[in-house]
């Protein structure tokens, strides 16, 4: 292709301006920036580009800014044999215009368009239109000389090989097309094929998360029969622990019926502790009784013996103090007898004290019953009997008196000694004299108390006169026995032996009546009688059809009634009050205190002579009274004690003890047993066992729910899976998969056999570019040495591209060339293609924008014979701004300013 | 076997007359169909279910026995089990569903579904337990159900071990693989053939309903162990299915006390084709058996092709099987049998306008593809490839 001649109107910034171009050597078009140099290169490019009627997006730039005109672009060329006149015009009177010579054709329009193209593509190769023709961005670039067809076939020519004359070329451009259909250039799949890729891919993603979401099903189907195994197993588990509990219940509710039954052993034990306690003391009460019997009898004994000494000494000292001591003795006799009343009411409130100590044992209701009963009895008893201490005292003081004055009196009178001589009425103080004796050998004595007649028959009457002491004697005795009498009145007694039982009842009654109070209090022991009531009926329950032990506590029980009814009617009126009572008493010792001073005083005036005998008289006196007393209380103690024993013999006493104690001991023994088998129930250890088996239970329980919310949230959560048909897009991804996968196969395959099919060709092409590597570097060679030296040389690559540059034996990579020299070398390439592709007619012209603006003028130079050179044979078209740079180193350039 | 298109009228005296499906796998999907033929097949099973409801109608069954995997999976689609009950709606006796070992009854069943439930036909009863079912008089039915997916004893070991009230048939209904049957007998939830045939000697069971296996089969020689075979076919390796058997059974243990006869029910055909090629000739004539087929449109072709071809012979194949791919249901390419080579020494090749470096490719790719290695059908494809981008004649 030759250039011969381009007009522009109206492009860009030019508004007309027309080159013409040799067909031969080289053009040197020399204009400032911004005059439009570069905008020759873009309207050649568009004319054969783009028709009139085009709307692309590089076309609207070149209309002139602000102007709406049409532009215009007309060319003059050589395409083969054919001289070609082209002209078109775009946006205002859209023409295109084509004519040929020789032949002399024309076309217009889309026709004329067509035609040029066709034209121009017979023509000009674009391989080499791409490598020759370049625009300032493209200077800088190397072109590969492999890529271009044109030069392959000169090559072919000048490596002498099978001459190809790039007959392949279509071939390869086919191959490679196929290839791109399926691969990038660099190798990644594209297109339908990347697609295909792409959606196997997703089909296999989707497949995997659908066959995730269904494992996460089968998962949960696996777990869901786990848990219901779990479950089942724990609910049977479960049923187990809660046997278990109910039966520890059971035995726990065994244990506490234990528990109760140990308790009422332990008050059972306390109250046989009790009835224990109570007949020991009565034991022991007879035993102090005996003890005190005992004690008396030797006391006794003692003061009899001290009695009868003193009385054998008075009585052979003195005749009167005999008959005074057997008086005495006489009186202590009687008051024995009364004492035995005294003794007969003691052992009636032993008796009562006793039944209710019996009864206790029985029914201890009736115990506290009979207790009260006792109370009100003796309480009675007490107010029966109103002899306290003081009275007794008082009694016993006035008593002693009357014994004192009796003696006194007796010592004190003459005695008259009668002695029947011989029959005849003998009268002593008005009764026979047989009367008064026994016998008629022994005398008759009368104690001349006051006067006294003997009448002797009507022969004699003889009247004795006692003397004045004597009868001071006895009026002091009268009085003694007044004060006595009167006392023992007020009391109500009929003396002192009534007196002393009296004191004695006293006594007893006031202990009896604390005695019932203690044992109602005891025996209630802080109870109230109904709660009595009702332990009796338990207890009663319990005996109940035990036989009773038949004892005599009923008839004691009348005994004492009849007693106390037959003592009521013998005794004596009481005195109205303990006060007046005591009134007498002291008005009493204070007369017979008087009394006595009056007969002291009179026998110390009396007889001085006396004192010794009388105070023999009153030692016997003294030592027989305490005899009597003593033998009176050993009587007392001796009474109390038979009574006590036909009450209730030693025996059974012992004998009650004996049952208490074993009762009591058995019932111990109960309660041990009782006891020991609580422990060994181990009611401590069932209550922890049943609290851990109650733990067990409700953790069972609680892991049974647990179980089951789970199993329920996998159900739940199973039902909602099985709506969604998992299974189904499982099935669905597979054959979704499998027909991505077979359309992928089959694209595969045919990428395959593409990519297979370009590396053969590609191989074995590179393997012949080979070939023409050696003449194409020669030309190369050539050229640069004209510019750096004869050590200039050029390494290609399998493209037939420049690879590195040697100079000196130092070789650079094109890419770490200077700018400068990459140029250089870029234009030395062209020029090297140029040539090759010049000689058949073929080629294109070789058109630089602006190049070798980085050379030194040295090369500069250098390379300005080189474009000369290529002028000779080829047209070269030389775009610049800067004349200087070419005119003068391009000889026979011709230059055009524009 | 026998197929009759008519069956007289039903048994006279104390005699049943019933049907015999299994394996229906609704929900079921063939990864060798695409979309279109996919939705046809799965309607096909579902239509199934009517024309079996046809035949109970026409030969007056009294109940129809499925024994088993009705469905595909126990989470088919929702629109399935619809379907499913609707097409169930269209059978006018009583009919017996057993859960086998695709749709067994595991938490979470397509049998627990309330979709199923909302929708089950009245006079369809799901055996999911062994008590026995009367469907007529002098009739029972025993279902044993499969609980679990991976069952740990013969299914139907816990049936049927007391023999029925004196003048009642028992039909048992059972799922899985049959002992004699089995390739691999470690497995444990095998069905035990000789308890069975026991069973049967000892008039425990007068019938039995096997469902798992695809193909129909009678199993042993008592005449009354069957598989029915799957309604549609699902591999070409299935004997015989599409069919479902009608039962007669009367009183009696010779073989004239039952009739068990094979009714059509299948409407797609899968099949396995294996060709050899050596020329156009064998070319033309998997062309032509291609063609004669009837019903493409519900027929599966596995095909298989061995032996060696021209470049221009490969590309009529090529083109031969991708025309009937759009005729058929599906033209399944069977990799294990499809061993296509390209004659290296064809003359086309000598005479392709190729020259230098190009020829030199074509050359070693015809090297490649006569020796025979593993490449050489990558390398016949790219000779293909050459062969056609160089202006070669197809």
């Amino acid at each position: 292709m030759r250039l011969h001649r381009l007009a522009m109107r109206d492009f860009r910034g030019v508004v007309e301006r027309e080159l013409t171009f040799d067909e031969t050597g080289v053009t040197v078009v020399v204009g400032d920036n911004e005059t439009g140099k570069s905008s020759l290169l873009e309207a050649l490019a568009l004319l054969f580009e783009l028709p009139d009627d085009s709307k692309a997006a590089k076309l609207r730039s070149v209309q002139p800014v602000g102007r709406d005109v049409g532009s215009e672009v007309e060319a003059e060329v050589t395409l083969g044999e054919t001289r070609v006149h082209y002209r078109k015009q775009w946006f205002r009177q859209r023409a295109t215009e084509l004519r040929t010579e020789p032949d002399g054709r024309t076309w217009t329009g889309r026709e004329a368009h067509d035609e040029a193209v066709r034209l121009f593509r017979e023509h000009v190769d674009q391989t080499l239109w791409t490598a020759l023709v370049v625009g300032q961005e493209h200077a800088l670039a190397v072109p590969a000389a492999g890529s271009v067809a044109a030069v392959l076939t000169a090559l072919d020519e000048a490596a002498g090989g099978e001459v190809d004359h790039g007959a392949s070329v279509p071939l390869v451009t086919a191959v490679e097309t196929e290839y791109l259909r399926y691969f990038t250039r660099t190798g990644r799949p594209t297109g339908d094929y990347a697609e295909a890729v792409t959606r196997r891919d997703e089909q296999q993603a989707r497949l995997e998360e659908a066959t995730a979401g269904l494992a996460e099903v089968e998962q949960d189907v696996t777990r869901a029969e786990r848990l219901g195994r779990d479950r089942g197993t724990l609910a049977t588990r479960l049923a187990e622990q809660r046997l278990r509990v109910a039966e520890l219940e059971s035995r726990r509710h065994a244990a506490d019926e234990l528990i109760g039954q140990v308790e009422r052993l332990r008050r059972d034990s306390e109250l046989a502790t009790q009835h224990l306690d109570a007949a020991g003391g009565e034991r022991e009460r007879r035993e102090t009784l005996v003890g005190e019997v005992r004690q008396r009898e030797e006391a006794a004994t003692t003061a009899l013996e001290a009695a009868r000494r003193a009385r054998l000494t008075l009585h052979t000292a003195e005749r009167e103090w005999q008959a005074a001591t057997t008086r005495l003795h006489a009186a202590r006799q009687e008051h024995a007898t009364q004492r035995a009343v005294v003794r007969s009411l003691d052992v009636h409130l032993t008796r009562l004290r006793d039944r209710s100590d019996l009864t206790e044992l029985e029914a201890r209701l009736a115990a506290v019953e009979d207790a009260r009963s006792q109370e009100h009895q003796a309480a009675a008893a007490l107010q029966r009997s109103p002899v306290d201490a003081v009275a007794v005292e008082a009694a016993e003081a006035a008593h002693l008196e009357v014994l004192a004055a009796q003696a006194a009196l007796t010592a004190g009178s003459p005695t008259l000694v009668v002695r029947r001589l011989g029959p005849g009425e003998i009268e002593v103080a008005g009764e026979p004299l047989d009367g008064l004796t026994e016998s008629a050998e022994s005398p008759a004595e009368v104690v001349v108390e006051r006067d006294t007649t003997v009448r002797v028959g009507d022969l004699v009457e003889l009247t004795v006169r006692p003397g004045a002491g004597a009868a001071e004697l006895a009026a002091a005795c009268a009085r003694a026995e007044h004060t006595e009498s009167r006392l023992l009145a007020e009391l109500g007694q009929a003396d002192i032996a009534a007196v002393r039982r009296a004191g004695r009842a006293r006594v007893e009654a006031e202990r009896a009546l604390a005695g019932a109070r203690e044992t109602l209090t005891r025996r209630l022991d802080g109870r109230t009688f109904e709660e009595l009531i009702a332990e009796r009926d338990v207890l009663a329950a319990r005996v109940a059809g035990a036989v009773e032990p038949v004892s005599a506590a009923g008839d004691p029980a009348e005994d004492t009634a009849e007693d106390a009814a037959g003592d009521a009617m013998v005794e004596p009126p009481v005195p109205d009050t303990i006060e007046a009572t005591r009134t007498a008493l002291v008005r009493a010792q204070e007369e017979e205190s008087a009394a006595t001073q009056v007969s002291t005083d009179a026998e110390t005036a009396e007889a001085a002579v006396r004192k010794e005998f009388e105070a023999a008289r009153e030692e016997a006196t003294e030592t027989r009274v305490r005899a009597e007393q003593a033998v009176e209380r050993c009587d007392d103690a001796r009474t109390s004690l038979l009574l006590a024993r036909e009450e209730r013999a030693d025996d059974t006493l012992a004998e009650a003890v004996r049952k208490a104690a074993a009762e009591a001991e058995g019932i111990a023994t109960e309660l041990a047993q009782a006891a020991d088998a609580m422990s060994a129930s181990g009611v401590d250890l069932l209550d922890e066992r049943l609290i851990e088996a109650t733990r067990l239970r409700e953790q069972l329980a609680g892991q049974v729910e647990e179980l089951q919310d789970e199993l329920r949230l996998v159900e739940g959560r199973l039902e909602m899976a099985g709506a969604q048909g998992l299974a189904s897009a499982v099935e669905r991804a597979n054959a979704d998969l499998a027909h991505a996968q077979q359309h992928h196969d089959t694209l595969a395959r045919r990428a395959a056999a593409a990519s297979r099919l370009r590396d053969t060709l590609e191989r074995h092409r590179a393997e012949s570019r080979r070939r023409y590597a050696a003449p194409l570097r020669a030309r190369i060679d050539a050229l640069g040495r004209v510019v750096h030296g004869s050590s200039f040389g050029v390494a290609l690559g399998d493209d037939l591209e420049v690879e590195a540059r040697v100079i000196d034996g130092l070789r650079l990579p094109v890419s770490s060339l200077s700018t400068g020299a990459r140029e250089q070398l870029a234009t030395i390439v062209r020029l090297a293609i140029a040539g090759l592709t010049a000689v058949d007619g073929s080629g294109v012209p070789v058109v630089l924008d602006d190049a070798l603006g980085w050379s030194d003028p040295a090369r500069l130079e250098a390379m300005g014979a080189l474009l000369a050179r290529a002028g000779t044979t080829g047209q070269v078209i030389l775009l610049t701004c800067a004349p200087d740079r070419y005119v003068g180193t391009v000889p026979g350039a011709r230059v055009v300013r524009i | 076997m026998t197929s009759t298109t008519s069956v007289p009228h039903p048994p006279a005296g104390a005699g049943v007359r019933f049907l015999h499906s299994g394996d229906w796998q609704l929900g079921m999907m063939r990864r060798f169909l695409g979309p279109e033929a996919q939705a046809r097949y799965g309607q096909a099973r579902l239509d199934a279910i009517e024309r079996i409801g046809a035949v109970a109608a026409r030969t007056g069954a009294a109940f129809v026995v499925v024994a088993g995997d009705v469905f595909d999976a126990n989470q088919v689609d929702r629109q399935v089990v619809l379907r499913a009950c609707e097409a169930l709606r269209g059978i006018a006796c009583p009919v017996y569903l057993l859960p086998g070992n695709h749709d067994s009854l595991e938490p979470g069943s397509v049998w627990t579904s309330p979709t199923l439930a909302a929708h089950l036909p009245k006079h369809v009863d799901v055996l999911r337990d062994t008590t026995p079912r009367r469907p007529v008089d002098g009739v029972e039915v025993v279902g044993a159900p499969w609980r679990t997916r991976r069952p740990l004893a013969d299914p139907l070991a816990e049936v049927a071990s007391d023999p029925p009230a004196p003048g009642v048939l028992r039909v048992v209904v059972g799922h899985g693989q049959v002992d004699s049957l089995a390739p691999d007998l470690d497995e444990p939830a095998l069905i035990r053939r000789e308890a069975l045939e026991r069973a049967i000697a000892e008039g425990r069971i007068h019938y039995a309903a096997l469902g798992d296996r695809h193909s129909l089969t009678s199993v042993g020689d008592s005449g009354r162990i069957w598989y029915a075979g799957t309604p549609e076919p699902t591999r070409p390796e299935e004997d015989h299915p599409g069919e479902v058997l009608v039962v007669e059974l009367r009183h009696g243990t010779d073989a004239s006390a039952r009739t068990v006869t094979p009714e059509r029910v299948g409407t797609w055909r899968l099949l396995s084709r294996v060709v050899e090629v050596d020329g156009d000739e064998s070319l033309d004539s998997l062309a032509s058996w291609l063609g004669e087929q009837p019903d493409k449109t519900r027929t599966v072709v596995r095909l298989g092709v061995r032996g060696t071809l021209s470049v221009s012979g490969l590309t009529r194949l090529e083109m031969l099987v991708d025309a009937q791919q759009e005729v058929y249901a599906a033209i399944q390419r069977w990799n294990r049998h499809w061993d296509v080579g390209v004659t290296p020494d064809d003359a086309a090749l000598d005479h392709l306008p190729v020259s230098g470096p190009a020829r030199a490719a074509m050359e070693e790719l015809r090297l490649a593809v006569a020796s025979g290695t593993d490449d050489a059908a990558s390398a016949a494809d790219a000779l293909a490839l050459l062969h056609r981008l160089a202006g070669g004649a197809a």
